[in-house]
């Protein structure tokens, strides 16, 4: 089987492709961004292959998933009550949508505003916690606000009935984003902009600070270092991303209920940033991709998709090291030996 | 007598086991004070409560810069370094993920101070080690790189706790020689119980046992003369 592919590839100009591919990759700018680039085109031409329906969930989930993310692989803080921030910053756009205005920029900047507030009055409060109380007292943060949108603000959130607005919202500079189509150019957009941001503070100064911190607190404190404002920093834009998945997702189904924040969908998105690779980029985007399309393709054929997916990733937590990318990178260094071993 | 560190009548515990008893030492401005004793003496923690990383159940140590004196106790440790008081550890612990040079730079941010020429004077290995990570590096290495980076915020003193354990003899050669250079600069309190070392080094000793410091030295022939081996 071997000696087939060595012969297959021997007839392939692979040698030319390879150099040229390594060019482009090695190049400053395409390492620095050109990736981003290049998924958002995929992402993009993916809606001639799958529903747009699909790849809208896809992008709203792989953000919500980046706040995790990013708290686990840049802060080391583990969180069981992200979708308390998903559902601040829903809430949040959907109550101006609701009762005051029709503009769905001003509601995600409703939205980016409460989860950023929400984040610096929260976080101030429990980043000083160790690992595991912060990831028990956030679970418990977000039952309290699962009540919250449920019982006690129910005269102004409706329930468990929720708040409809999809008939309010305005169109955007003209384009109704409303429309699946043009929320999804929408959605593309904002997805490109996090992306690029978030790329941008890893690679920054603040980046090397915070997986620093992660490695070693104490060391860090030697160095003058206050490591309060950095966690705080981290959760801050957790919590923004958080927030802006919770606004994007009001604005995309012009609803919102307390259900957003159930206590289960804290597991979900934990099995997801797993399952994408922890503290790396696309890691997100690929782990939304297969929980949605897990939950999509098996639910027709057993009751609990979670069967697969746990399944998937207890596997990939024994084999790889950060999830579905730390595959694919083992994989291409692979080839890149085989590679290298037939010339 | 310039002091730039002033511990008075300091008691610190680990719960209920009392581990320092009425520490008092003064450490002079631009001068080397070495603290000799056990394992199991107290010297770490002593270095932990100057460092800010342990509160002691009294007593207080007074930082003196030369601006002003104040009371150090309960601050926290990110503001007792930026005051100039940096504390390199025992465990010779770089950030294994990050290069030489990140961590150099991680050094310089809080305080802006790139003058990495002054790093690779002392250490010009480092320069060559530049873009290789933290984790590759050999235990002298580590050691150039941990106290070169607390070189680089311009400290007023610099707490060394046992900077040769482990090394091979031309490492501490080197090392010797470095701190040698760096001494009359800044302020060392550096805790060793290699006696060569120390005879080579100290301007000031202090011998610890039990807790307690049990005897001063403060003239270098003393120190010469002296029979450290009964301390350790």
């Amino acid at each position: 089987m071997n000696l087939m592919i060595k012969m297959i590839l021997r007839k392939l100009p692979l040698k030319s492709i390879y150099k040229l591919g390594e060019k482009v990759i090695m190049h400053k700018t395409f390492k620095k961004y050109g990736q981003i680039v290049v998924v958002i085109i995929i992402v993009f031409l993916a809606k001639y292959f799958v529903s747009l329906s699909f790849l809208n969930e896809v992008i709203i989930l792989s953000i919500f998933v980046m706040s995790c993310n990013f708290l686990l692989g840049h802060g080391g803080l583990l969180s069981f009550g992200q979708p308390l921030y998903l559902g601040v910053g829903a809430y949040a756009t959907a109550c101006y949508l609701f009762y005051f205005g029709q503009n769905p920029l001003i509601g995600i900047i409703i939205g980016l505003i409460a989860g950023v507030i929400f984040a610096l009055g929260v976080g101030a409060v429990i980043i000083k916690l160790r690992s595991d109380y912060f990831a028990l007292v956030n679970a418990a943060l977000n039952m309290i606000g699962f009540f919250l949108a449920y019982d006690t603000f129910a005269k102004f959130t409706n329930g468990l009935d929720g708040m409809w607005f999809l008939t309010r919202i305005n169109p955007l500079f003209g384009i109704d984003v409303t429309i699946e189509k043009n929320f999804f150019i929408f959605a593309v957009l904002i997805l490109l902009i996090v992306l690029l941001l978030t790329k941008h503070i890893m690679n920054s100064m603040f980046g090397t600070i915070c997986l620093a911190a992660k490695t070693d607190e104490k060391k860090l404190r030697f160095l003058g270092y206050n490591i309060f404002k950095i966690k705080l920093l981290v959760f801050i834009y957790s919590s923004l991303l958080a927030a802006l998945a919770g606004s994007l997702y009001a604005i995309h189904f012009g609803f919102v209920c307390p259900s957003m924040m159930e206590q289960e969908k804290a597991g979900e998105i934990v099995a997801t940033v797993i399952l994408g690779g922890v503290g790396t980029l696309f890691g997100p985007l690929i782990g939304s991709i297969v929980i949605i399309a897990a939950k999509d393709l098996t639910s027709n054929i057993i009751q609990h998709w979670e069967v697969i997916v746990g399944a998937l990733l207890v596997i990939l937590v024994l084999t790889a090291d950060k999830g579905m990318i730390g595959l694919a990178n083992g994989v291409i260094s692979k080839y890149k030996i085989n590679l290298r071993n037939i010339e | 007598m310039d002091k730039i560190l002033e511990v008075k009548n300091v008691d610190a515990a680990y719960d209920k086991a009392k581990v320092l008893f009425d520490i008092s030492i003064n450490i002079e401005r631009n001068k080397t004070s070495v603290i000799v004793g056990k394992n199991g003496a107290g010297k770490t923690t002593l270095f932990r409560i100057i460092a800010g990383f342990m509160k002691p159940t009294c007593g207080s140590v007074v930082f003196s810069n030369n601006e002003k004196s104040q009371n150090i106790v309960g601050l926290p440790s990110h503001k007792i370094s930026n005051l100039g008081v940096r504390y390199v550890a025992q465990d010779k612990a770089v950030f294994s993920d990050l290069t030489v040079k990140e961590n150099l730079e991680l050094a310089a941010y809080p305080t802006k101070d790139n003058n990495w020429d002054l790093v690779f004077s002392y250490f010009p290995k480092l320069k060559i080690l530049i873009n290789k990570k933290g984790a590759y590096l050999s235990g002298g290495e580590r050691q150039m790189l941990m106290i070169g980076r607390s070189l680089l915020s311009k400290p007023s003193i610099l707490l060394l706790d046992e900077p040769m354990e482990g090394l091979a003899p031309g490492i501490v050669e080197g090392l010797i020689e470095v701190i040698s250079k760096i001494k009359n600069k800044v302020s060392l309190l550096i805790v060793e119980q290699n006696i060569p070392v120390i005879c080579k080094l100290a301007d000031k000793v202090f011998a610890i046992k039990e807790g307690r410091i049990v005897n001063e030295f403060n003239d270098k022939d003393d120190i010469k003369k002296a029979t450290f081996e009964k301390y350790l």
